[in-house]
Parts: structure tokens; sequence; C-alpha cells
């Protein structure tokens, strides 16, 4: 067992670089989701009419600062801290709460946050789980490291899986019919008079191609549920992250949607950040006994279970953003039908 | 032990996102997941028939309780709903715009020649002002 832990792998000396990237971007999350809620235009303005205790949160933007400034505290002690799980919890649990406070009043969910959202509970996961093999951090740079790498690991694991979420949501609520490329074709239609000109070109280009379509929406597909290739090294993560970040300029560019903070979070796990932190994280990983290992691994399959069983056997109302839902049309009976496009008055463009 | 882990976080994380839905940092990323056969835009159009777009359109006067007609097909929840904040955002009660209908571009596809086909349909009509013509 010992060969597993014995060397850091090639992402030993990564989780320094990665621990403070995800930093940085938990705490640009903040400020965005912070700011944008105090500009837009809101459906409850009023303390009183927001639905709930959360809705009111968000109507008031004292009790907004107040949630970002200690969001933000929370994400820059996970940056710097090496040990604890106070900082990472507590980032969690205000974001939750901002998440729901911005949905409260916006109708719908805005944040983007759940990419490096989940790279911090998986960090957190990791943690736990090195206490199990009885790596303490901070009575070793050797622990630390184990510990760090341990984390690292869990995190990108549960970030990878957010796309593998997307890609399962697609095929299971979509079936074999989005992967139609007409299905595509009609996603962007629904955007191409959105953006700017320029845009507007390429848009109407990517519809009226069949064959642009199929390779964006077999591209996607193949992309999201090859994201957990991340986790068998630096090449194969560089590749993955680089595909990704790609397919998030497809949709900037095509639906006009900034995927900004999983953009971000490819880029903090893509590139090798191994020389600048070399000295700091290359620390020798001490061996775990086999017995250890394997009761940790058994506490890990245990623990899975219980929570896997409770997940699928409560009964659970899953919460759906209402904005997401493309409802179909009303055929209403006895309702005209759409008119023809008049033969005057052309579009603007 | 980093097979069996990445293993369970992976599958927690699908359970959870199906099982919870929205629950931060989970998610089902469903955003575009369903299977399209039709798809909409809404433009303004004036009454000489030239299209606009919505946030070309300022000074809203779409009577008290603006709703856009149910028979009109290709509803989408969060377009109509910012449709109707902008209206209530933007509004003008004084009557000094012009004629206003908010058009509803329908995009299906025809299954014999795959060619992306338009239909449309007044989804509501106000009296509303150009913030370019206008100088607003």
């Amino acid at each position: 067992m010992a060969s597993e832990f014995a060397r850091p792998a090639d992402d030993g000396p990564n989780w320094l670089a990665w621990r403070r990237g995800i930093s940085v971007v938990l705490c640009i999350d903040v400020f965005a989701t912070i700011a944008l809620t105090m500009v837009q235009s809101r459906r409850h303005t009023q303390w009183l009419d927001a639905p709930g205790v959360l809705g009111g949160l968000a109507v008031s933007n004292p009790s907004l600062i107040a949630l970002g400034v200690l969001a933000l505290l929370c994400a820059v002690q996970f940056g710097r801290a090496s040990a604890g799980y106070v900082w990472g919890l507590g980032y969690l649990v205000v974001l939750w709460l901002l998440d729901h406070a911005v949905a409260a009043v916006h109708g719908g969910f805005g944040t983007f946050g759940c990419f490096a959202g989940s790279a911090l509970l998986g960090w957190l996961v990791g943690r736990v789980v090195a206490r199990s093999l009885g790596w303490d951090s901070r009575r070793s740079a050797g622990e630390l490291a184990g510990t760090e790498s341990l984390a690292a690991r869990c995190a990108i694991a549960l970030f990878s899986a957010t796309y593998v979420c997307a890609a399962v949501s697609k095929l299971g609520d979509g079936g074999l019919a989005w992967l139609d490329p007409d299905n595509m074709r009609l996603i962007v239609q629904g955007r191409v008079e959105d953006g700017p000109d320029f845009l507007y070109t390429l848009r109407t280009a990517f519809v009226s191609s069949p064959l642009a379509a199929g390779v964006a929406t077999w591209g996607t597909l193949v992309l999201e549920l090859g994201a957990p290739l991340m986790l068998l090294g630096k090449r194969p993560r560089a590749l993955v992250t680089a595909g990704l970040v790609a397919m998030h300029v497809g949709i900037l560019a095509l639906l006009g949607i900034f995927f900004a903070q999983a953009i971000a979070c490819c880029i903090v796990f893509g590139v090798p950040w191994r020389r600048r932190c070399a000295a700091a994280a290359n620390a020798a990983i001490p061996p775990v006994p086999q017995a250890r290992l394997r009761r940790a691994e058994l506490l890990v399959v245990a623990a899975s279970a219980v929570i896997l069983g409770s997940l699928w056997l409560a009964p659970i109302e899953p919460q759906r953003d209402p904005f997401d839902v493309v409802r179909p049309s009303p055929m209403v009976p006895g309702a005209p039908a759409p008119s023809p496009p008049p033969p005057s008055g052309p579009p603007t463009r | 032990m980093h097979v069996i882990l990445s293993a369970a976080l992976i599958a927690l994380s699908l359970t959870a996102a199906q099982r919870l839905g929205w629950f931060y940092p989970f998610s089902p990323f469903d955003m575009f997941a369903g299977a399209h056969t039709e798809t909409s835009h809404m433009v303004a159009r004036t009454a000489d028939g030239a299209e606009h777009r919505l946030d070309e359109v300022t000074g809203w006067d779409c009577g008290a309780h603006p709703q856009l007609d149910p028979t009109c097909p290709g509803a989408h929840t969060e377009r109509d709903e910012r449709l109707l904040s902008r209206i209530a955002s933007e509004a003008a009660a004084d009557g000094s715009g012009q004629p206003m209908e908010i058009l509803r571009h329908i995009y299906r596809i025809d299954p014999l020649s795959r060619a992306m086909v338009r239909a449309e349909c007044v989804a509501l009509t106000c009296r509303a002002s150009l913030r370019d013509t206008d100088g607003q």
C-alpha cells in the first residue's frame, strides 16, 4: 500500500497552488455574486415581500455585504490554512445561504459557483479521509503533503463530477434525442438574436450547419463524460482541462453564457504549477500501514453507502430552477396557429 | 484507495445532484438538458413593421397587469419573466410612446429539409419608445 502514497505522483507539488487557486476563485465568486445581486433588478425589493427569511437576506444590501465579508474571510483562510475544516465549511454554508437568498429574490439560481464549491467540498472530504489514514497535517511536512495531496485528488474528483452530472442530465432528460444535431441547432437558434453583430454571424452559420452542431453535441458529451480522466495524471488533466476550456469558450460564443468560474478552475487544475511551489510541497509522504489503509477504504465505502442510501430513500423533492424549464408550446385547442412571417418588416439586422 | 475514493465521490455527486437538485455546491446542470422541438425569441415590432431588440425599447405602457398571450406558442419562463420585469421597471404610463407589438418568433426544424422554419405570433401589445430615435 505504501507505494500508493509514498510518492505523490505528479500531483504532490501542485496541491499548494491548487488550494490557493481555488481560494482566489472562491473570492472572485463572492465578489461577483454580491455585486451582481446589488446592481441587478430584483423581482422582490422589499424585505417583507421577499419569499422567506433567505429572500430577505438578499433584498438588504447590508446583509448581503455581511455575508460576502464572511465568505471572503472563509475563502482567504482556506487558502492560507494548512489544517482545519472550519473555514472551508463556513464558506460552503455562507454560499449556500447566499445562493438561496439570491434565488429567492431573482426567481432562479443565478450563480455558477458549483464548480469551485464542489472542489472545496472535495478538499474537505479528502482531509477527513487523510485523518482516517493517521496523517496529521500539523505534525510533519510529509503528513501535510500526504493530507493535501489526497485532498487535492478529492477536489478534482468532485470538480470533474460536476461535468459528469451535466452529461447525465442531458442523457437523462433528453435521451437519445439530445444527440440529434438539430437539438443543438435549436438551442443556439434561441440565442442567435441576443448577442452582438459579430456573434450573430457566427451563430447563424452554426445553426445552418448540422455538421457543426453534431460536432458540438458529441464533443460536449465526450468532454463532460471524460472529465474524470483528469484524475489520471498531469497529461490527461492538461488535455481534458484544455478541452473543457474550449467547450466553455464555445458556449460563451454560441449561447452567451460565461462559465467564468469553471474556466478559472480548469486553469487552476490544468496548468503545471510544479516549478512554482515544488520546494514548499515536495516533502516525502509517510507510508501508511496496510491494515490502516484497508480500514480507511472500508470507512469510505461504508460512509458512501450510507449517504447514497439516505439520498435515494429519503422523501426529498429535488430543488429545480424554474427559469431553466423550457416549456413546450401550449397547444390550446381552438387556439389560432402562429401566423407565417410577414413579407415586409425585415429585422433590424 | 484513490480509485475507491474518487469513484465514491463521483457517485455521491451524481446522486446528490439528481436527488437534491440545485443545492449548493451540487447541481444537475440541466439548463439545456431537454430535447428541444422548438425554440423562440421575442422582439418588438413598431407600426411600420420594423423589428427591434427588446433592449432598444423603453417607456413601456402595457396596462396595469400585462400578461403574455398564453395561446402564443414558444413560452419561455425566464425570458417571459425578464420581459415583464423590464416592462415594470421601465414603465411610462403617460401614453407618450408609439404602438408596439411584442412579437415572438418560433423556430422549428422542418423534418424533411432540416431547414430552420420561423413562425410568429403577437404575445403582447403595448405603447413604448425606441431608445435611439427618442434620444433616451
